[in-house]
Parts: structure tokens; sequence; C-alpha cells
């Protein structure tokens, strides 16, 4: 008989409480008995779920769930039950972009014809409602652009950031440029907390940009897509706003901010590695990663940006690669492309001062 | 989901004996958790006695070829970046780190140490230093000769230092390529507890609650 020596008695302490068997460190079941070791907490959260349910919200919903998942061994049915129904509800919220904008069109169709008798009257509500829907949009996602500051890891990483910028570009240049890395970060939190994802706070690396590391795995290949592209997005809402002030303001310093914008979220877009652009890619089928190339290559051939080349060559290589998820995602495409074109043109505006 | 129980796991069957992740045979008295997963007191031996063998002679020579051809590879990526989009990417550093990581690990069989990992990171160092020759070939319009050979090799190793003297963002990219390859070529931790028993103890010896209970609550 191997005689292995006994190690650790702290390991020793912990007993099922259905059997007494002692249970190793980070165990999820008792080996003798299989009682579950977390199961007060996996009662708790499903009845959170289950209330989630009820009020229809289904990332507090996949919030509960997915943290039940950790507690729970992954062999049991218990785990393999909960996670059919986390990428069923993970689905339903990738899906629900599309009706969620043709009910937002309705509602405004709807609008048109009770106020279509009062002309004037009618455009002009019809707009109010339009105005409330985007005051409504940027009180909730401002009130995240704020909260996300109250981690102390963003914001004293941040203020690093700002520091070496400040250094380098002087702090005008710099403020603008670590606030665009950060309404950046921020869009892929927005679209974890929507998938009810746990994850570390933003944190910036000067000279490399920020980083933030996800705590669970993403349900479906379409989820990590609208996670990953949810950060290009917003950054480009960033870029845009600037390029709207320069348009109204002619200040190069705008023109500036613009640029250096959309080039951070372009070069994000790079199909490989941890980029987003590799997180959109794993969601696309074949074909679907070939007219993603496609479009790389229109938007090359019009703006001859050098970017554009690399994004390019990986993705033919990608386009080339088995793709895992067959079924393929039409709305990452459609980011993906209107990424691309939206980026490039960004970019593509003159500059005073750069060649 | 309404019907899910959380008191015990629901393996599919009656409650089976702890199985052994090594020889994958039902152990019947103790057990040892090895990272996170049961093992027969056999197994956890051996895998105790395999993880304090060393690589074997083979594996340096192995390592530093791999690592040596792994660094040419980031090196030459790094220029042929700079050519085809006319940007400089010192992010190219992190991929020199993560190439260099992965071969010198290779050639250890996967089992990483401290020399393997001051390996990786020279290599790294060294790959990047060199991913610059091209460019300060292409500036030197008078040529070198071979007498140029070793001032020149000394000049390129310490580029990196200069160039991130005067750009700090360079430093730190460079630093992460760095602890990228240090990290790939670390030894994997072997964290052993036990011995554990199968079966539950002898009446009279009070279970200890993992889970502290919850008070009831107040009629």
């Amino acid at each position: 008989m191997t005689q292995v020596p006994p190690v650790p008695a702290s390991a020793l302490a912990a007993r099922c409480p259905q059997c007494g068997t002692a249970i190793p460190p980070g165990a999820r079941s008792c080996h003798a008995c299989h009682a579950l070791v977390h199961a007060d907490r996996l009662k708790q959260l499903a009845e959170t779920a289950r209330a989630a349910a009820s009020a229809g919200d289904v990332s507090a919903q996949l919030e509960a769930w997915r943290i039940a998942l950790e507690l729970l061994p992954p062999d049991s049915s218990q785990h393999r039950i909960i996670g059919d129904r986390v990428r069923s509800l993970s689905r339903s919220l990738s899906d629900a972009a599309a009706p969620a904008a043709a009910s937002a069109a309705d509602r405004a169709d709807g609008a048109k014809k009770t106020w279509g008798g009062g002309g004037a009257i009618g455009a002009a509500a019809l707009v109010l409602w339009k105005f409330k829907a985007i005051g409504l949009f940027l009180l909730t996602k401002g009130k995240l652009l704020v909260l996300g500051l109250s981690k102390g890891t963003t914001f004293f990483s941040m203020l690093a950031a700002l520091g070496v910028y400040w250094a380098i570009w002087g702090w005008k240049f710099a403020l603008g440029f670590v606030l665009s890395i950060y309404i950046h970060e921020m869009g892929h939190v927005a679209a974890m907390r929507r998938y009810g994802l746990q994850a570390t706070a933003p944190m910036f690396i000067p000279g490399f940009g920020a980083f933030i590391r996800m705590k669970q795995h993403p349900a479906t290949a379409q989820e990590e897509a609208r996670i990953g592209l949810g950060g290009p997005i917003w950054g480009l809402g960033a870029a845009a706003a600037c390029f709207l002030i320069y348009t109204t303001t002619q200040q190069p310093f705008w023109a500036a901010l613009t640029h250096a914008g959309a080039m951070i979220n372009l070069f994000n877009l790079m199909p490989i590695w941890q980029l987003d652009g590799d997180h959109a890619f794993k969601a696309l089928n074949r074909t679907e990663r070939w007219l993603a190339t496609g479009a790389v290559a229109i938007m090359l051939l019009l703006t001859g940006e050098g970017l554009l080349v690399l994004i390019g060559i990986l993705a033919v290589v990608q386009a080339f690669r088995e793709a895992p998820n067959a079924e393929g995602d039409r709305t990452a495409l459609i980011q993906f492309a209107g990424l691309i074109i939206a980026l490039a043109l960004l970019m593509k505006m003159p500059v005073p001062g750069l060649p | 989901m309404d019907d899910l129980q959380f008191e015990r796991a629901d393996f599919g069957a009656a409650p089976v004996a702890v199985t052994c992740t090594g020889c994958h045979q039902p152990i019947a008295g103790d057990y040892y958790d090895v990272n996170g997963k049961p093992f027969c007191a056999a197994c956890t031996s051996a895998i105790r006695q395999a993880h304090g063998d060393s690589a074997g002679a083979a594996a340096f020579p192995r390592a530093l070829g791999a690592g040596l051809g792994a660094g040419a590879v980031g090196s030459a990526l790094y220029y042929i970046v700079e050519k085809i989009s006319g940007y400089q990417l010192a992010i190219i550093a992190i991929a020199v780190g993560f190439l260099v990581g992965r071969a010198v690990r290779w050639g250890t069989g996967g089992r990483g140490g401290l020399v393997y990992q001051l390996l990786a990171v020279a290599l790294t160092y060294t790959a990047i230093a060199f991913s610059w020759l091209p460019f300060v070939l292409e500036h030197n319009q008078e040529g070198f000769a071979i007498g140029d050979l070793i001032p020149l090799t000394t000049f390129m190793i310490g580029l990196p230092i200069r160039i991130g003297l005067e750009s700090p963002f360079t430093l730190v990219v460079i630093g992460i390529g760095l602890w990228e390859a240090w990290k790939f070529t670390a030894p994997v931790p072997l964290a052993v507890a036990g011995p554990f028993t199968t079966a539950p103890p002898p009446v009279g010896l009070p279970p200890v609650p993992v889970v502290p209970p919850v008070p009831p609550a107040a009629p």
C-alpha cells in the first residue's frame, strides 16, 4: 500500500452537516451522501431568481442563476438544468434587440397615427417622445458612468493614466482621451450588467488602455459578442459626440479627440487574442465572417486606413478557420460592419496639424 | 425549475462511491484532494513523485530552441505589421511574450520552473529589442561591417530601455510582454489535502456545519 503523508489538519475541519463526512476545501457536495455544501445559499438564490422572473427582470434572474451555477457540482443535474435556463434567458436577451427596435418603431408609428390629423401637433409630439426616449437613455447610462467612478480601482488607475497622458499631451487632451477609454469600458460593463454577468471594475493601464476581467463565462456566443461589441459601440458614441462638437466649434482639439477615440475603438475590433473583434467573430458563422471581411475590404478601399489592413488580414484568417457557432449571429455581423464603417469614416476626418 | 431541490446533488443515479480521477476506480476508504479533484492514495503518491521530477536533460535545449524560434517570429511580426499598416504597435511585445512563454513551456513538457521563467523573460526581451533591427539597418545608409556586430548588438539590447525612458507607454507594454513570458513558464502548484474518508465518521462525533445555521424567524 502506498503511503502518503497526511496534510493540513485544518482541511479536515469542515464536515458534512448531513452525514458528518470530512469535506475537502472547495468541494461543492459531500462525496459520501451528496449533500450540497451551499444548500441554504442556493435556496436563497433560487428564491431571488423566481422573484425576478415574476417581476420580468431577466438580468436579475440571470445574475442569480449564474451565481448558483458556481455553487453546484458541474456534473450534477441541477447544474445542467440551471445551465440550460441561463442559456435560454441569455438567448432571449440577445434576440430582444430586434423586437425592441420594432416595437419602438411601432410606438412611433402609433404616435403618428394618433396625432396625424393634428399635423404640426402630431409631429411635435413625436419629437417630444423621441427626446424623452433619448433623455431616459442618457439618464440611465449617465448614472452608470458616474457609478463606475465610485470603484476605487477604476478611479485611482484612471488618475494614474491621466497623469501619464497629461505629461505627454497636456491635461486637456489627456482628460478627453482617458474619458474616451472609460466610456468604451463602461459599454462592456453595461452589456455585462444586462446579462447578469459578474466582472471586475475597469482597470486602467497607462499606455495600454484599460481592461475588465470577467468572473464568469458568457453562456452563449451571442452573449459574448454583445458584451465584446458593447465597448466599441459606446466608444463610437463618444467619438461621434466629439465629432459633433468639432463640427459646431471647429476647434482642432475636438478633431484630434475624435480621431484618437475612433482609432482606439477600431484597433479593438481586430479579431485576435482578447480584443473585442475576436469576441464578435466567435458568434459569426463562416458566411458572416466573409461578409464582415468584405465590409473591412470596402472601407479599406474607400479610406486607405492602415489599421483596416491588419483587421482585414486577421478577418480572412478567421474566415478560413472553422466557425464554432454554425447558426451565426446576424446582429453581431451588422454591429461589427456598422462599427467598421463609422469608425473608419471618423478616422478619415482630417485633423489640423496631422499629416 | 420550481421542482428543483437544493438539498443533495443529483448525479442521475443512487449515490455511488468516490471515483479516483487518476485510475477511475471507486475509492472505498481514504482519498486525497489534489487541486480540487479526488484521487486514491496510489495515484496521489504517483502525482507527487512526477511533480517533483525535473523536466529532463533534453528539456533545456528544447525550450531554448523553441523560445528562440518563437522570438524570431515575434520580431518579424513587429516589422511586418509596421510595413503593412504604417503603425508601430508596441502591443506586439505582449504577443512576443505570449509566443515565447508558450514555446518555452512546450519545451519543458508543461512543467515550467524558475530557470525556464528566466529563460523566457530573457528571450522575450531579446526578441523585442531585435524587432527594431530592420528599422536601425534601414536608417543606416553607410551599411554595417563585421566589426560592427558587437557594438550593434549592445546598441540593440539597450534600445528598449532607451525608447522606454522617452516613452513610458512602450516601457509598460514591454513589461506586460515580459510578465506574459514569466507567467506562462511558472511551475504548476500542487495542492494536496487529506486524507479524507468516504465513510461517515463513527457515531458520537458531532458534525461540523459548513454553513452557519440560519436563526429561526421570530413568531
